[in-house]
């Protein structure tokens, strides 16, 4: 039962500014899809009750001169023109055809994917992307193939795997694109979706909401939950407590600190708890905000999770200048 | 023969005014042409893609040998008329010789595009693989060359066994010719996109 | 068509089945036929077999899904074999749920729906409807069985490829599907074999439709199931060739190394690609296969929508509601189904101009689809319906296809695909599309035509076994992937619990799993009543529901040539409860005075 009462029914939360729209868009698809349905639902119902073989001893041979079929049509029409020109095209367009502008003192991350996992390439303190070309990848340590010893510009990049830091309340432009397959950078909770196309750079931009940080997000989404009795399933923790952290630190009845503040509960755990006495555990998502790989990609395209971390604008600049410093430095998973 | 039962095999239908296999030939080829524009498209495609690539490439194709395949291809497509024409002046022997020549130019058609085309590319390590240019070349005129074998064994068939139809139904044969005859020119057509567009633009 | 008699054809005229060349052998007669009907019922077994090996594919999948990493109950210790199952554990390798997952697909749509709609109920059902004695090609259409059960076998066969069956989707997007293993080959290898059978059947089925109707039987007097083949067999004749075309240059880059798909600069794993030269483009074959696969969705749809509109007029006892408007719409489907491909594409980052104009066109195609959908529904206001399995069936097609329709328009529009493109809420909205609402109707046309091919009525106590758990398992698999997709949950995923977003929706993924077990026990009470029926049913008259298409005028099972006398059409598809008649139908081959 505590699998249901955590379970998602709707859209997931947003932080982005322009995902309100999509939002609205999607749930007004919903009310007109519900009507339209309800009203066939309710039309056949009756049919199907009244006109039984039963209490009808012969149909009727004439048509039913039916204005509502045309009523309906007209009305599907006006209101799929409406949806098209009013809620779907301005949103598109914003979302495609107007970048933000240098006044707007854009933010530009590039976004190489490869099988399995998300390179973020920042530019560092000088804003200039280095040159990347693939005979200078290296597996373990040069991913993207970034130019360390060529290009001047590349000296201060900071290339990161699967963790992109970003700011919150800055216009952020991400140039997506793939050294090997098809993947598709989709960050749920931004509402921002692109595929990521070998041979092409394919831009896309959002803003996260100006006071987001990831630290708030966890506290959100934060749950409780059960410590399973021996003899019970572990599958419901198992499955709330993966890539979750404890908030607090979990103590047992004789004050003996069983999990760490910050610790990963897991099946390890579980003798521990029990025998500390302790029956409910409030944790957070890891990484609240994460990225996903929407396109197959082939074997493990299933773990081809990424991570946003949002931050305060400050939070943000400390932790890149820190990272620009260590030239070279390829941060790992 | 089941099918003899069925109307419309011989005669044309009143209102198509076609015989069943001449309206489902039309059918066939009207996806063959839905086939070839496929590939037409990625052709426009990948020459937008690489222009150097293919402003280059096709100074390689040799165009004398080219235009000689395309003249015989036309010709061929001449006497697969006159084949037909011969059965309607009820000569089946003319018919068979003119399908004989026709048989002759398919076949010379294939071995100078294999001999002094394909394999002289080969020799000088010219593949499909070499750029994005000679992969629509060897594909386009490889699935062309399999149309071509194709044709030849419905002639070769309708020159030999096929034949002896004429002597119980001889408007059952001239129609089967008919609809080769169709087939043949529409394989001649896509040869005379083909050429220009491969060997000359 | 009132002359349409041929000299030809007349000599013949007074023996229409018998036919005094030698009778045919048993292999002649069961196995190289060329009888329509043997080989619609070559068709449909066929198909039937694939739909069950795709479904048991599924259940796999849903295995893993609902319990992550668990050894696979049963056939976990064969599917290690061909290297589906980790051999130890025994539970589902992501290789394993990959090839699953793309055979999965491409046998549902290829080898199982596709076939059972066109081969099985087309073959079998439209030359009877329309007054023929066989198709216009019958060695053709001997022909294009084989080729498509060739295509099958090499398909299923794939799985003892060096490396397993393909693995890159049935959608099969390079540069993915170009740098797999062997496996993809035998993908391509089989589906340009499909797509072959496929052009070799709707050339027969065009053919036929406007060459050997019966006399008297114009088109406005075609059943809708008529129209539904014709326009059908259109979208396979023109919209296969292109797939076949980009199946051939998949083929050329996997095997000759060409680049038609291929950029350049690839790096793979750990090592640059060498093997092609580049100067291709991976969106090329995303046009190229939706060109197909949007009118595919179509191919998939209009048999059965004309299933269904035979199945309603005939325990609606009434005549099906705005059926010209009814042709026109499929018309008008098949037509927009050409230019709407782009909206499966929304992601891949096309312009705005080109997205709007296949918004456009993607709403614009929504329309004919409601209509159909209403006039479906009015045809019930009025009627004196029969319950009986076929028509459970066909309603709740109804709702089924409006759930599957209605959620193709967030998909549909560029805005809202944002956030749902490539997430179970496209699953859902494609399956209940192709799994309750073709599927039922398929099943609709099994229970209604049974007794024309066999003689034989199917079981109405095992039909409602089978109809009632196979509703409720249908939508307890699909409608929670609204809900896991709208939460954002991305598609293709062998376990989504290291996600927080397919944490909080883990539930919804193990409740589609436990219908799916329905759904697969709800089909127990259909084999047997399959089986049984074909072998001991009871015995039925000629038209046992009182049916007024051609079909029904035929013995049961029809003869080698179908029909005792030549049939001439004098009315109408649906001449039911026409006022002032003794009987509550009228037979399109009798004159109504009678």
């Amino acid at each position: 039962m505590s699998l249901l009462a955590q379970t998602t029914w709707w859209l997931p939360p947003d932080f982005s500014e322009h995902g309100w729209q999509i939002d609205r868009l999607i749930n007004w698809l919903h009310y007109f899809m519900a009507v339209l349905f309800v009203g066939w639902g309710v039309f056949l119902a009756y049919c199907m009750t009244r006109f039984t073989w039963k209490r009808v001893s012969m149909a009727h041979y004439t048509p039913v001169k039916a204005k509502a079929s045309k009523v309906i049509e007209v009305a599907v029409i006006i209101f799929e023109v409406i949806l098209l020109v009013v809620f779907s095209m301005p949103v598109l367009a914003k979302y495609k055809n107007e970048p933000p502008t240098p006044a707007d003192n854009p933010f530009e991350v590039h976004v190489v994917a490869q099988q399995f996992a998300w390179n973020i390439h920042y530019p560092g303190p000088d804003g200039i992307f280095g040159k990347r070309d693939i005979k200078f990848v290296k597996d373990a340590t040069n991913p993207i193939g970034l130019d360390r010893d060529g290009d001047p510009n590349a000296k201060d990049d900071i290339v990161s795997n699967n963790q992109m830091p970003l700011p919150a309340g800055r216009h952020i432009i991400v140039k997506v694109t793939s050294k090997d397959v098809i993947h598709s950078f989709n960050i749920p909770m931004l509402r921002v979706k692109q595929d990521a196309v070998p041979g092409i750079e394919i831009p896309v931009w959002f803003k996260v909401k100006e006071g987001t940080t990831s630290d708030a997000i966890r506290e959100q989404m934060a749950r409780t939950v059960v410590v399973p009795a021996a003899g019970e399933s572990t599958t419901a923790y198992e499955l709330w407590c993966r890539n979750n952290l404890t908030f607090d630190e979990v103590k047992g009845a004789d004050g003996q600190v069983v999990l760490k503040k910050g610790a990963e509960p897991g099946k390890d755990h579980l003798e521990a708890l029990r025998a500390a006495g302790v029956k409910e555990l409030r944790v957070g998502p890891r990484d609240p905000v994460e990225i996903h790989c929407t396109q197959l990609c082939g074997l493990t395209h299933y773990k081809m999770r990424g991570q946003v971390l949002i931050q305060s604008q400050a939070d943000f600049d400390k932790w890149y200048e820190e990272k620009a410093k260590g030239t070279g430095d390829f941060i790992e998973d | 023969m089941s099918h003899e039962l069925l109307p419309y095999t011989v005669k044309p239908h009143p209102i198509t005014a076609m015989y069943s296999g001449k309206l489902g030939t039309w059918l066939f080829l009207a996806s063959e042409v839905m086939l070839f524009g496929a590939l037409f498209s990625t052709y426009i495609l990948l020459r937008v893609a690489n222009p150097v690539a293919f402003s280059h490439a096709n100074t390689h194709l040799n165009i004398t040998v080219g235009a000689i395949n395309t003249f015989v291809l036309i010709i061929s497509s001449v006497t697969m008329v006159m084949a037909w024409a011969a059965l309607h002046e009820k000569n089946l022997g003319k018919c068979r010789m003119l399908l004989g020549v026709t048989l002759a130019c398919a076949l010379f058609f294939l071995v100078v595009k294999l001999v002094f085309e394909y394999k002289v590319k080969w020799d000088h390590g010219t593949f499909p693989s070499t750029n994005p240019f000679f992969a629509i070349y060897f594909t386009m005129t490889g699935l062309h060359a399999l149309h071509i074998i194709g044709g030849i064994v419905v002639i070769g068939y309708f020159l030999g066994p096929g034949s002896k139809l004429y002597a119980t139904n001889p408007e059952y044969y001239a129609n089967r010719i008919e609809c080769t005859g169709l087939y043949w020119h529409f394989v001649d057509i896509v040869w005379i996109f083909l050429f220009p567009v491969l060997y000359l633009l | 068509m009132s002359h349409g008699h041929d000299h030809s054809h007349g000599s013949h005229g007074h023996d229409p089945h018998g036919h005094d060349h030698h009778e045919p052998g048993f292999l002649g007669k069961y196995v190289f036929s060329v009888d329509h009907k043997v080989i619609g019922i070559q068709y449909a077994v066929t198909s039937l077999v694939f739909l069950l090996v795709g479904f048991t594919m599924m259940l796999i999948m849903r295995w893993q899904l609902a319990r992550p990493d668990e050894a696979v109950p049963i056939i976990g210790g064969l599917l290690a074999r061909l290297g589906i199952t980790n051999a130890g554990t025994r539970s589902l390798l992501p290789e394993g749920y990959n090839m699953l997952g793309a055979m999965h697909g491409t046998i549902m749509v290829f080898l199982g729906v596709v076939p059972l709609a066109v081969g099985g109920f087309g073959n079998y059902v439209m030359p009877l409807q329309i007054g023929a004695k066989d198709m216009a090609f019958p060695k053709l259409n001997m022909m294009s069985y084989w080729v498509f059960l060739a295509g099958g076998i090499v398909m299923l066969a794939s799985f003892g490829a060096n490396g397993g069956a393909a693995q890159s989707g049935w959608t099969s997007y390079p540069p993915l599907s170009n740098i797999a293993l062997s496996g993809q080959t035998w993908w391509l290898v089989g589906m340009v074999l499909l797509i072959t059978s496929s052009l070799l059947g709707s050339v027969n089925f065009i053919t036929t439709i406007f060459h050997l109707r019966a006399k008297g039987m114009s088109l406005w007097k075609m059943p809708f199931f008529v129209w539904g083949q014709l326009v059908t067999a259109f979208l396979l004749l023109l919209a296969f060739p292109p797939l076949e075309a980009a199946g051939v240059l998949q083929l050329m880059d996997r095997v000759a190394d060409t680049s038609f798909f291929m950029p350049a600069g690839l790096y793979v794993g750990d090592k640059p690609v060498t093997s092609w030269t580049g100067g291709g483009n991976p969106l090329l074959w995303q046009h190229l296969f939706w060109f197909l696969a949007h009118p595919e969705v179509y191919v998939l749809i209009l048999p059965a929508m004309g299933i269904v509109g035979e199945v309603l007029a005939n325990n609606t006892r009434k005549p099906l509601w705005g059926y010209k408007t009814l042709v026109y719409s499929i018309i008008f489907l098949g037509f927009m189904s050409f230019i709407v491909w782009a909206h499966h594409m929304y992601m891949t980052g096309m312009g705005t101009a080109i997205s709007t104009f296949f918004q456009a066109t993607t709403m614009i195609i929504s329309i004919p689809s409601v209509i159909i959908l209403t006039c479906f529904i009015i045809s019930l206001y009025g009627a004196r319906i029969r319950y009986n399995t076929p028509m459970l069936f066909a309603i709740s097609f109804l709702p089924m296809f409006a759930i599957g329709g209605l959620t193709g328009l967030p998909l549909g529009l560029a805005a809202a695909d944002i956030h749902l493109h490539d997430t179970y809420y496209v699953i859902g909205h494609f399956h209940y599309v192709v799994a309750p609402g073709t599927i039922f109707a398929l099943f609709a046309g099994i229970y209604h035509w049974f007794p024309k091919a066999t003689g034989r009525r199917m079981n109405e106590f095992l039909g409602k076994l089978h109809f009632w758990p196979s509703l409720i398992g249908m939508n307890m698999i699909f409608g929670p992937m609204f809900f896991v997709g709208i939460a954002g949950v991305q598609r293709r995923l062998w376990t989504q619990v290291d996600y927080n977003l397919g944490q909080l929706t883990q539930s919804w993924v193990v409740f589609s799993s436990v219908g799916a077990a329905v759904l697969g026990l709800a089909q127990i009470p259909f084999i047997i009543n399959f089986f049984s029926t074909a072998l001991a049913g009871r015995k039925v008259t000629q038209n046992p529901w009182d049916a007024t298409t051609l079909e029904w005028a035929a013995p049961s099972p029809p003869p080698h040539g179908n029909f005792l006398t030549e049939p001439v059409v004098y009315c109408g598809p649906y001449e039911y409860s026409v006022p002032g008649k003794k009987s509550d139908f009228c037979p399109q081959c009798q004159p109504m005075e009678a």
